[in-house]
């Protein structure tokens, strides 16, 4: 699930081995036995990658049914690529790597920006199930325009500037993976994140005035 | 871009001044401990770099609202999914099949019976174009002495039978050429000349992909059997367990009316008594 801050989508892949007393596999050892054909462990795989890639791919695309198809492709194209998977990247880099690919072939394939699916008007007795313990309705629907702003900005941004700054700020990578990601050298990918930023900063600043108060009430909770 | 160093007072420079590779390492963490040093002693001194790093910092609260649509997941492979998992050998023909997908439809080799029922579809068409160009200087006939120029046209581009032969041997031979029967026994192609052999030829290309197509489906409808049944089974686990839920929630409420009752009973006979 989404963490509340919005960072580091996936889980940590250094899996400790025991939980709960239940053996909890590597994603390493999960590759290699679903290497021997054993669909469970890569089902497993699935589980524990599904919703960071999901994540990426609605980021990236803005469309939820079809983020919801390149996630899927996302895992089919990977277990049929797994016996040429050798381990020389990481599970989730080479993961990711594919997801973005498949985004790229979406955005050709439709010639066109992702267009936010922004949402309809907002539903209080929805926002009040879905209200947290210190967090007034009032915040709540602040919360929701401030994103649907921020979703709207994205679908701004050319598309490495955008991939750069989903996987730096939701999937916190570091510089270095993203530049193996998007295979550009380090300072590209600086220069692509505040390029991003500032383009962001001042949408946000044109479409909410208060952008300040309004982040500092989300700091406050 | 903006020049990030506007603003920034030409005493205070410094490397990392407006520098947005350099605010962007600051502004995430993520660089060397001596680059961080170096940058945040800068900033420390830097009016201008400071309120940049608090804009952005901003910004960046800003995107932490941002979450995709909880939507059901659940992604699973199942054994039809498995068909292409190959042993690393045979890795190139995986490659292969993958380069194949990524040809487009128009670009793809078509199956060899798709081959013969074209090569058969033109045959017919130029047959019959050939038979409508031979009755076309009738027809021109027909149409008076006012046309005598269409009808020696017509007449210059009609098809002699010669041609018509040289026609038929073409096709025959491009279409033994795209059948592997025929690669094999090419004297044994040659050999068929008449419609009927060909027809039959065809006839039975069409039925073995029926009946490929036949085997396809009931496998398929066995897999949509086999899913539908799990899936079955899983909304009846599902239904039981919501059974019992809502049997002990109603238990617990009867149990508390019970109780209500028995308090209500009890003050009412207390009251009785003190009456």
């Amino acid at each position: 699930m989404e963490r509340k801050a919005g960072r580091r989508d996936p889980p940590s892949y250094k899996v400790p081995v025991h939980a709960s007393g239940v053996m909890t596999w590597t994603d390493e050892e999960l590759v290699a036995r679903s290497r021997t054909g054993d669909m469970d462990s890569f089902n497993q795989l699935i589980l524990r990658w599904e919703r960071p890639i999901y994540a990426l791919a609605y980021r990236v695309i803005g469309q939820e049914e079809d983020a919801r198809d390149v996630a899927q492709e996302t895992f089919l194209r990977a277990f049929r690529a797994l016996p040429g998977f050798k381990g020389q990247a990481k599970f989730s880099s080479w993961i990711y790597r594919i997801a973005l690919n498949l985004c790229r072939d979406w955005i050709r394939r439709k010639k066109r920006t992702p267009v936010s699916q922004l949402p309809e008007d907002v539903d209080l007795s929805e926002l009040a199930a879905e209200q947290g313990p210190s967090e007034s309705v009032e915040d709540l629907v602040a919360r929701r325009e401030l994103s649907a702003v921020v979703e709207e900005a994205m679908a701004l941004l050319p598309e490495e500037q955008r991939t750069a700054v989903i996987l730096k700020e939701y999937h916190g990578m570091t510089f270095q993976e993203i530049a193996d990601l998007q295979g550009c050298p380090l300072s590209t990918v600086k220069t692509r994140l505040y390029q991003g930023l500032s383009v962001l900063r001042k949408h946000l600043k044109d479409r909410t005035p208060s952008l300040t108060e309004q982040a500092v009430r989300v700091r406050e909770h | 871009m903006k020049n990030v160093n506007e603003g920034h007072n030409p005493l205070n420079r410094s490397p990392y001044c407006g520098d947005p590779g350099a605010l962007v390492t600051y502004l995430y963490n993520d660089g060397t401990p001596d680059e961080l040093a170096a940058i945040a002693a800068h900033v420390q001194a830097c009016t201008a770099c400071t309120s940049e790093l608090a804009a952005l910092g901003d910004t960046r609260e800003a995107l932490s609202t941002w979450s995709p649509p909880q939507t059901e997941l659940g992604f699973t492979l199942t054994a039809s999914d498995a068909l292409p998992v190959v042993p690393a050998a045979s890795a190139t023909a995986a490659a292969v099949s993958a380069a194949v997908a990524d040809v487009p439809w128009w670009r793809q080799a078509s199956p060899v019976w798709m081959q013969a029922v074209a090569a058969s579809m033109v045959f017919a068409a130029g047959m019959a174009i050939g038979a409508s160009r031979g009755a076309a200087p009738a027809a021109g006939g027909v149409a008076g002495a006012g046309q005598p120029a269409l009808v020696q046209a017509a007449k210059a581009d009609s098809v002699s039978h010669g041609e018509l032969a040289d026609l038929e041997q073409r096709l025959r031979a491009e279409l033994a050429r795209l059948t592997p029967a025929s690669t094999a026994a090419p004297v044994q192609t040659a050999a068929r000349t008449d419609d009927d052999a060909l027809l039959k030829r065809v006839r039975s290309l069409l039925t073995e992909s029926e009946e490929r197509q036949r085997g396809e489906l009931a496998l398929r409808t066995a897999q949509v059997l086999r899913d539908i049944e799990i899936q079955r089974k899983v909304d009846l686990a599902t239904v039981q367990q919501n059974i019992g839920q809502i049997q002990g929630t109603t238990g617990a409420e009867l149990r508390q009316q019970r109780e209500l009752y028995n308090m209500l009973m009890n003050r009412a006979g207390l009251q009785g008594g003190v009456k």
